[in-house]
């Protein structure tokens, strides 16, 4: 039963990677593919569509694992990847690199530097012990969060209209700008690796950190790993792809509808059709208004919202 | 036989407040040992310091002669259980998830629950009357429904020395009866436990329980066999409100005047 649910979790990842590679503005003769005569047709598979698909595949899926990370962390089901100022750190970092016209690699670098600098300022003023630590660590989140936002409008109302465009795209979070996917994919996998094993732990956490150190968890210890870990997978999800929306809060909530709330189960298939989620939202982004291209962030919105009111209203659990 | 808990010269605060001063105790395999004092007295937080949740101002509390804070958070997990006052529910989960939550420091990193463990899971939810729950969703079960599930997941865990913080809340007097049998039954099984639990009903502890610590606050205590310590003017002393004990047949019950 549950490999059976991650088997066609699986399947449907490689099957929302296979359809972004097809569909583009460029028809494609699949029969040829292979023949002298498609070298245009190989390269734009292999250098813009796949990479494309995979950087979304795998921006989907760290930020689904992060906000499922989050929510056990602060145990509270409405936090995602960006409650801490994750995002609004990235994004100061960012849009200050392409003030100062900065290239892609430095604008990504500047962006996980911003990250991590939140990530820091909030865990180093939210020090604390007991229940308050997770209220305080919430509000402390947010405040750094707010700081970043007005810095951000700042950063914008300062900026040049050509540069507009695109921070606004950046902010939006656009998929069109990955050109090498494969550290946040193997973010992913790594991230996933270090979450695994800890996963029962997080269980008996989910149920209040007293609960959890009767049962013998190391709760500091395991609170610590889990806050640092979705720090680095949303920065990584950041720095790729920019501050994609909803993916964080969504999925996870989606699958926790489904399958419950045992971590080995949810954390895997949260990440996988997190993953397959930011992959059809990118594709229809990059499709439905063919020749130009939307920022997939307000699609992963408009796909996702009448998506969880539908799975939140058949609610099958309970009751 | 030796004494399951051993707690010598401990002392325990909150903040300023002083909850017990050089507190001495001895808990026997098979044993029930009742807490009882005033609200906000601090009864909780020594609880807690007891079951190795909270660190002590002074003195040691060691079981089967080994001092907690030497053990390993796993294998103190594996000797000893803990039931909160109240569960927290963040999330929707099922009533057989969370009672699985109990095998947690049995099993290996990665490893699963074995039938074995479910047999166990339904045998506890059985014991509480909670049969037929198992696919629930915890967050709609009623304040007693949830209290004995926690009390299901404490069996699962299978301890040998049970820390209860107030089991009997949220209990009808059926279900207060019947938690507290049900630990009279651990406590004299073949390898009996032994058992600490906070209480707010003198007579259930006399009851029930084969010792009592009555807390006054400001760090005194009294501790011995309930039918010793756990007397009119104790029960007085201890709420701050006058008791009349009522004569049933050699067995006395203090009612609040």
């Amino acid at each position: 039963m549950r490999l059976l649910v991650l088997l066609a979790l699986f399947v449907l990842a490689l099957a929302s990677i296979a359809l972004a590679v097809a569909l583009g503005n460029t028809p494609i003769d699949w029969p040829r593919l292979f023949e002298p005569g498609s070298e245009l047709a190989r390269t734009i598979i292999v250098e813009v569509r796949l990479p494309r698909a995979v950087g979304a595949f795998a921006c989907g899926g760290l930020l689904a694992l992060a906000g499922a990370l989050m929510q056990v962390l602060l145990k509270n089901p409405l936090a995602d990847p960006y409650v801490l100022g994750i995002s609004g750190g990235a994004a100061v970092g960012a849009l200050l690199a392409l003030l100062l016209g900065a290239t892609s690699v430095l604008v990504g670098s500047a962006a996980f530097a911003g990250a991590f600098g939140a990530t820091l300022l909030v865990f180093a003023l939210a020090h604390g012990e007991g229940s308050w630590a997770q209220t305080r660590l919430l509000l402390t989140g947010v405040v750094v969060a707010a700081g970043a936002g007005a810095v951000v409008a700042l950063l914008l109302s300062l900026a040049p209209d050509q540069l507009l465009r695109g921070m606004v795209f950046w902010l939006m979070g656009d998929a069109s700008q990955i050109e090498n996917p494969w550290p946040a994919l193997g973010l992913l996998g790594g991230g996933l690796l270090v979450a695994m094993p800890v996963a029962r732990d997080l269980n008996a956490l989910a149920r209040g950190d007293l609960v959890a150190q009767a049962l013998g968890v190391r709760v500091g210890r395991a609170r610590l790993l889990v806050y640092f870990l979705a720090a680095i997978l949303t920065a990584g999800a950041v720095t790729t792809a920019g501050s994609i929306g909803f993916v964080g809060m969504l999925v996870p909530h989606l699958m926790r509808l489904r399958l419950g709330n045992d971590q080995r189960l949810l954390l895997p298939a949260t990440a996988l059709a997190g993953g397959a989620l930011l992959t059809l939202a990118d594709t229809l982004a990059r499709t439905i208004a063919a020749p130009r291209s939307l920022p997939v962030g307000a699609l992963t919105a408009l796909l996702g919202v009448p998506l969880f009111l539908a799975v939140l209203s058949r609610h099958p659990r309970g009751s | 036989m030796s004494s399951l808990l051993d707690v010598t010269g401990l002392e325990v605060r909150i903040g300023s407040t002083l909850v017990v001063r050089q507190l001495q105790l001895q808990v026997a395999r098979g044993e029930m040992l009742a807490i009882l004092g005033r609200n906000g007295v601090g009864k909780s937080t020594l609880l807690k310091t007891l079951a190795g949740l909270h660190s002590p101002r002074r003195g040691h509390v060691c079981l089967d002669g080994v001092a907690l804070e030497r053990l390993a958070p796993r294998r103190l997990a594996v000797a000893r259980g803990y039931l909160p006052q109240q569960a927290v529910d963040p999330f929707s989960s099922t009533v057989m998830e969370t009672v699985l939550i109990g095998r947690h420091p049995h099993l290996g990193r990665w490893e699963w629950e074995s039938p074995a463990d479910h047999r166990l899971a339904l045998e506890a939810l059985a014991s509480v009357g909670l049969t037929g729950f198992e696919a629930r969703d915890v967050q709609t079960l009623s304040g007693g429904e949830r209290q004995r599930l926690g009390l299901a997941t404490l069996l699962v865990q299978e301890p040998r020395l049970f820390f209860l913080d107030e089991p009997l809340a949220h209990l009808d007097p059926g279900h207060g009866i019947a938690a507290l049998s049900l630990m009279r039954a651990e406590a004299g099984k073949a390898t009996p436990a032994g058992i600490v639990m906070v209480l707010h009903d003198a007579n259930l502890a006399r009851r029930w329980c084969d010792r009592a610590l009555l807390l006054f606050g400001d760090g005194a205590w009294v501790e011995g066999p309930v039918a010793e310590v756990v007397n009119f003017e104790n029960v007085s002393r201890l709420y701050g409100h006058l008791f009349r004990a009522i004569d049933d047949g050699g067995e006395a019950w203090f009612v609040p005047t």
